[in-house]
């Protein structure tokens, strides 16, 4: 079949030819709609809910909220587990789906079950989805501030408040419209209030109870419409507006009459502009702000969407109030610029130094360019694919492309087909009639073609392993293999259509086979030593084993590294305090570090979340800051050779000195991947699932105990759950009863005064401001005092609170975690020095013996040891399999075993430079070198295929082992020669490069730029020899 | 059989390249780095003798650390109770006509204040015809007129005097505070922004069986700014005493379930388990875990607890 569609490709040249402008067309259309990113979307399917239950403590929000929620969402279809987090005023539920669900349908059954348990849930709670948004839909940050100097309309200085009011209702619903925006989230200043302070002592005075004026400003404060009168046929319409507007009318409402004198809301509280009680606020260069995201809908382009935010934003700047200034800080764009600059240029240098060796090699303009064009035609199908296949463009997908190796293929059936045509035409002194030259390149490439196949098919094959990882290694490097594989693929149907196709109109003039002197030269050396090499075979083989086996050693004391990390340029981190730390004191905490951090000359600017903001996309405790640091463009550093890491590490021995902080070091788009992916970061999790929190603390405590006495335990850690100090105002049930009241009418009192009382709306055109009934902050603030607070009696008497409560100051749980609908505490630890499977089961076995676990409670094993394990033993038979594979094609090949293994042996061989190259300049192994050693065997196996291919031909033809194992090595020096080259030096500008994302690359290039060195010597060298001594056992045993 | 050994290389070669790379998490370096710190700073906490902070001046300066030396102070303990302005019922003066009659003529108005003799009115018996002046008991305020010229007297109160210059605040002792609070205990008011001062006076059962005791108290209301009626919060001076060793308020911290403070020994800060005793809204006596003159850290010494605690902050999801 391969022969009848290169026949075809060759007699209908013009036709094939022009499918090139079908590819192009396709392809370009394509590239319009490839999605763009700088790395690739690890999050899992997942959805999360949000309910906001302000003033209910972890433990009531778990118990009324997050179970029932829970429970709802039992035998979900598709649905891989929950996981839940109650904490103050705030449960979220983080439901994932199993891979490759549709979001869509996944929310769509969430909201098919939360609308049947709506009537389970606290009234006025409404549970409510996250933002249909990944990890990557952070793309566009800004802050809102004012001019020093200026000030608001009224006169006023603009606070926190007024500038959330700007981002609230100028801001937020003009960019919220831009196209692939899902979400505005904001986080900072205040969000407005009214707010209404009685004094207690007043309304004593009046015998009235917060109640009262509650609901006085309920019952004053409506529009009604009503209805219609038809007047000598004109239509009236009749409303009666009763809508407070301002603080001059909220003061004037009468809350009771007192011998025959109204008593106004004014009489007994303070009405003004208040504070919400936040649960997040935002700081920028140590200072508060407002700060705006914008969340990218799922599966959009982030470059396309943060540029039209960008421009959104503009175009508002000229709406804005007087002094208010809107400035940019966190923008997408700018990162996928640098990383896609970073690809592309290795791309154009990698395909620019291709073109010049085939040139050089070549020694033939049209055949180099025949060539060279395969590269942006496989391009441009490959990109037609990554839209096909949903793959978006990204530092990994893009990364491990060489095209090089890309070529290769074409070049084998270049370089035979010149090589041919040069001879034919040497041979017959002239230029060949169209029949014969026809023919010419059609045998020529028939020729070379199975073993170009079948080396691509090799190749491709090798990658399978890639495809075998699942979870957030599946994720990152999927893409890289789908995108090296279409390319190959790609690469392979031009190889075998166009490519000759070309070769066929092109090659019409005279063809010199202008042996360079490179290759003359070449030759003029390889030759002796491929002779000397035959002769002390023994000596070859001996060193091709020490090396092999030094190597291995080699590779043992290389340090390693699961997941390359892609230098955002710009960094994160988190800065942690005490578990109940103020908001207040955090933000003052926080100011101190971004002053520091800002002290840096490098860095541009500093700017930090704290708690959580409105949409709770991560739910934070106020104790917890994601610090954002916008480093400047190296240039403008004083030290412009100054690395990053040297940078962070700079940033983070100043910080440390600030007392109270703990810090975690991170980057802006990991850190919301570790958010969203969660999970257990350390090397072992053990979770403890049951009921009873104090129960459940001691059996953790219990487990950590045996972990901590088992040998290589490191870091072991029992989760924090309690350390939330509490104020509890326990009701004394029997005083209650003496003086008439009940359990509810002192908690709605207690609410009511510290948390404070929504009694109802102010409206301001569109804008629109709750209407908070609390006490003065001096009294709400003042817990000594809390006891004292007058409770008012139904027989217009009081007593105090102490009276009817005690008020008790204790820990309690700050939150608490559920999995699958169970309470569970984890217990972490990380192992040194010892292997971790040994390390789990001997763990196990101990805590199964040790700790006294009881009914209702089982403990369960995670972490990274779970990946570990499924990893480990997933490619313990993918990687055998494929080996196997490649054997089987080999075979196929060659129908012979024989040889299939003697190519096979150059595999090792090869992967013995990479390692060298590895260590040479100091990398660790990863997953990137690994695909560089996946691409290596590929590149090995291709250039032993085609020289034992020849070899076995030469033999055929001859029959003599001797000479054809020469001959055939000498006739394939150029190709060797130059598949290496190409596919080596394709890869040196990615080796050097240190843009942003080179990290991911360089190890991968460094990999087959010394892995193609040795596998050339290799296939130079030891290949001959050891086809030479196999076969001549055969030729001496006489069987042939 | 070379060839299959080296196959079997192979094959451990590529899994060797993934097998040990999962052992560590994360590439982070950084990261990893700070987590054997975190753990270091876990130990210190785990043990307490040796938990401490170490700040340098400067910083300690920067980031608003102040410290104070303990040593004597006056704690004064209060006590909060609320209650209502009454007239003294001994400044309330209804006046009567001793005998029934025609009232001639009313020589005061509805608030005019009156010495004590002063004439109020002159009624002329039904029995003797003969005009007699009913005069001011007390001094104090014309707060009931309840005659005019003309009408009758028989027997009805026809002024109230009440003298407002001293009024009683009526306070509800409720039984929490009952043990706490005893006759002669200063009483401090803040009524409209103005404070007043007064003594209890007497201890009472509550008239209806409620369950508190009323505290009278005098309260002095020359400048007539108070009226009865009014509703006031009274803390009452229930221990004023000098101790030998107290703190500011500010600087206590709980701490590992402990209340401790902060003590500052050059550029170190190590908390101190303390016993508290008698305290006021500022300071607090401190019975044990403290000498006197140690320098603690009363403004922002949360800093220091959490510097203490940050190793167990975490963010789990």
């Amino acid at each position: 079949m391969i022969d009848a569609i290169v026949r075809l490709s060759v007699e209908r040249r013009y036709l094939i030819l022009s499918l090139v402008l079908i590819v192009v067309g396709f392809g370009v259309w394509s590239f319009q709609r490839l999605p763009i990113d700088a790395v690739p979307d690890i999050t899992n399917v997942q959805v999360q809910i949000n309910t906001e239950a302000e003033g209910y403590s972890p433990l009531e929000v778990e118990q009324r909220v997050t179970f029932p929620i829970e429970t709802a969402l039992y035998g979900l279809p598709r649905l891989a587990y929950t996981r839940s987090l109650s904490r103050y005023g705030l449960s979220q539920i983080t439901v994932v789906f199993e891979e490759g669900t549709d979001i869509y349908f996944a929310r769509n059954l969430i909201t098919e079950r939360l609308g049947a348990i709506k009537g389970v849930l606290p009234i006025g709670l409404e549970p409510k989805m996250g933002p249909i948004s990944t990890g990557l839909g952070e793309i566009f940050m800004y802050t809102v501030t004012a001019k020093v100097g200026t000030s608001q309309a009224n006169g006023e200085p603009w606070d926190a408040t007024a500038l959330r009011e700007v981002q609230d209702w100028i801001i937020r619903p003009q960019l919220a419209q831009v196209p692939g925006v899902v979400e505005i989230n904001t986080i900072g200043g205040y969000d407005k209030q009214y707010h209404v302070t009685p004094y207690p002592a007043r309304l004593l005075e009046f015998d009235l109870s917060l109640a009262d004026v509650s609901d006085a400003l309920r019952a004053n404060n409506d529009n009604r419409g009503a209805g219609y009168i038809e007047r000598n046929g004109q239509q009236l319409l009749v409303r009666s507006p009763g809508l407070l507007e301002n603080i001059a009318e909220i003061e004037q409402v009468v809350i009771a009459n007192r011998g025959g004198v109204p008593v106004q809301v004014g009489d007994v509280a303070d009405v003004a502009i208040g504070k919400e009680l936040r649960t997040g606020a935002a700081t920028r260069d140590g200072e508060e702000t407002v700060l705006g995201t914008a969340m990218m809908l799922m599966g959009e382009n982030s470059r396309s969407v943060a540029k039209a935010v960008g421009e959104q934003l503009e175009s508002i700047r000229p709406s804005l109030p007087e002094g208010v200034e809107l400035e940019l800080v966190y923008d997408r764009t700018s990162l996928v610029d640098r990383a896609i600059a970073t690809v592309q240029k290795n791309l154009l240098e990698g395909a620019l130094l291709v073109v010049v060796v085939l040139l050089l090699l070549l020694g033939n303009l049209r055949a180099a360019l025949i060539t060279a064009a395969v590269i942006p035609l496989s391009m441009l199908a490959t990109i037609s694919g990554m839209v096909r296949t949903g793959v978006s463009a990204n530092l990994m997908s893009l990364g491990a492309l060489d095209f090089g190796l890309i070529v290769d293929g074409a070049v084998i059936i270049v370089e035979n087909c010149i090589r041919r045509l040069a001879e034919t035409q040497a041979g017959s002194g002239g230029l060949l009639p169209i029949k014969e030259r026809l023919q010419l390149v059609y045998e020529a490439t028939t020729e070379v073609i199975r073993p170009a196949l079948f080396g691509v098919a090799i190749i491709t094959v090798v990658y399978i392993p890639i495809f075998s990882l699942t979870g957030v290694e599946g994720k990152m490097f999927h893409p890289m293999a789908a995108t090296v594989v279409m390319a190959l693929l790609a690469a392979m149907v031009f190889s075998l259509t166009i490519v000759p196709a070309a070769i066929a109109i092109f090659m019409n003039g005279k063809v010199e086979e202008k042996e360079s002197r490179v290759m003359r030269y070449a030759k003029f050396i390889y030759r002796p030593m491929l002779e000397y090499a035959l002769e002390f075979r023994w000596v070859v083989l001996g060193s091709a084993s020490a090396l092999l086996a030094s190597c291995l050693w080699l590779a043992t004391t290389l340090g390693t590294e699961f997941v390359p990390q892609l230098g955002e340029g710009d960094f994160a981190l988190q800065a942690l305090r005490a578990p109940g730390t103020g908001l207040e004191q955090a933000l003052e905490m926080q100011e101190q570090l971004e002053k520091r951090i800002k002290a840096f000359p490098e860095v541009d600017k500093v700017f930090a979340r704290t708690g959580t903001a409105e949409v709770a996309t991560d739910a934070m405790p106020p104790n917890i800051s994601d610090i954002y640091v916008i480093v400047k463009p190296s240039d403008q550093w004083p030290d412009p050779g100054k690395s990053r890491e040297a940078l962070i590490a700079e940033v983070q021995e100043a910080v440390e000195l600030l007392p109270g902080n703990n810090y975690e070091f991170t980057q802006p788009i990991e850190m919301r991947f570790n958010e969203l992916i969660s999970g257990v970061r350390a090397d072992l999790g053990i979770k403890v699932f049951g009921d009873d929190l104090d129960q459940l603390l001691d059996t953790a405590n219990a487990v950590m105990e045996v972990v901590q006495s088992v040998e290589g335990a490191a870091d072991v850690r029992v989760e924090q759950v309690t350390g939330l100090p509490m104020l509890s105002v326990h009701p004394k049930r029997m005083a209650l009863a003496r003086y008439g009241l009940t359990v509810d009418s002192l908690q709605d009192l207690v609410a009511a005064a510290v948390g404070g009382e929504n009694a109802g709306m102010i409206y301001e055109g569109d804008r629109r401001f709750q209407l908070v009934v609390r006490l003065p902050e001096t009294i709400r603030r003042d817990v000594d005092n809390l006891g004292n607070l007058p409770v008012p009696l139904p027989d217009d008497e009081f007593v105090p609170l102490s009276e009817v409560a005690t008020v008790e100051l204790a820990p309690a749980p700050n939150q608490i975690s559920r999995e699958n609908g169970k309470r569970r505490v984890v217990v972490t630890a990380n192992v040194r020095g010892r292997d971790l499977g040994s390390f789990v089961s001997e763990i196990q076995q101990r805590a199964r013996e040790e700790v006294d676990i009881p009914a209702g409670y089982w403990l369960d094993y995670g972490g990274t040891f779970e990946q570990l394990q499924s990893a480990s033993q997933r490619l313990s038979v993918v990687v055998p399999v494929t080996l196997a594979l490649i054997i089987a094609l080999l075979v196929m090949a060659f129908g012979s075993i024989k040889d299939a293994l003697i190519i096979f042996s150059g595999v090792p061989l090869a992967l013995t430079g990479g390692v060298l190259m590895l260590w040479l300049r100091d990398m660790p192994l990863s997953i990137s070198a690994g695909v560089g050693f996946i691409a290596l065997s590929g590149v090995a196996v291709l250039n032993g295929l085609v020289m034992v291919a020849f070899i076995r031909d030469l033999w055929h033809q001859h029959d003599d082992l001797r000479a054809a194992v020469v001959n055939g090595a000498l006739v394939r020096l150029r190709p060797v020669l130059m598949t290496a080259l190409v596919a080596s030096l394709g890869f040196v500008p990615m080796a050097l490069n240190t843009g942003t994302g080179a990290e991911v690359q360089r190890p991968l290039a460094t990999v087959v730029i010394g892995g193609i060195i040795s596998s050339t010597l290799l296939t130079l060298f030891v290949l001959p020899v050891l086809y030479s001594m196999l076969h001549q056992k055969t030729v001496n045993g006489g069987r042939r | 059989m070379n060839l299959l050994q080296t196959l079997l290389v192979v094959a451990s070669t590529l899994g060797f390249a993934w097998g040990p790379a999962y052992a560590t998490e994360s590439s982070d370096s950084v990261k990893h780095d700070h987590e054997y710190e975190t753990e270091g700073g876990h130990e210190e906490v785990r043990q307490e003798e040796e938990a401490h902070v170490r700040i340098s001046l400067a910083l300690a300066e920067q980031s608003g650390l102040r410290v104070a030396e303990a040593g004597p102070m006056v704690v004064t303990e209060t006590r909060t109770s609320y209650g209502r302005l009454v007239t003294d019922p001994e400044r309330l003066a209804h006046v009567t006509g001793r005998f029934n009659g025609q009232v001639r003529r009313v020589e005061v108005s509805l608030g005019d204040a009156v010495k004590a003799g002063d004439a109020l009115a002159v009624i002329e018996s039904n029995e003797s015809l003969q005009s007699y002046t009913v005069t001011a008991p007390i001094a104090g305020t014309i707060t009931q007129r309840n005659v005019n010229v003309g009408e009758l007297v028989n027997g009805q109160p026809l002024f109230a005097i009440a003298d407002l210059d001293t009024l009683w605040a009526e306070l509800k002792i409720f039984p929490g505070q009952r043990e706490d609070v005893s006759i002669g205990q200063q009483v401090r008011f803040a009524i409209e922004d103005k404070a007043y001062d007064g003594n209890i006076l007497h201890l009472l059962p509550s008239k209806n069986d409620a369950p508190y005791v009323v505290a009278r108290v005098a309260v002095d209301n020359n400048l007539g700014l108070l009226s009865p009626g009014l509703l006031v919060t009274a803390k009452i001076v229930v221990e004023s005493s000098e101790v030998q060793l107290a703190v500011d308020r500010r600087g206590i911290q709980q701490f590992e379930n402990r209340t401790v403070v902060f003590v500052q020994e050059g550029e170190t800060y190590e908390p101190r388990p303390v016993v508290l005793g008698r305290s006021d809204e500022r300071v607090a006596e401190v019975r044990s875990g403290l000498e006197p003159g140690d320098k603690y850290v009363v403004e922002n010494s949360y800093l220091i607890k959490a510097d203490l605690e940050k190793s167990s902050a975490t963010h789990e999801h």
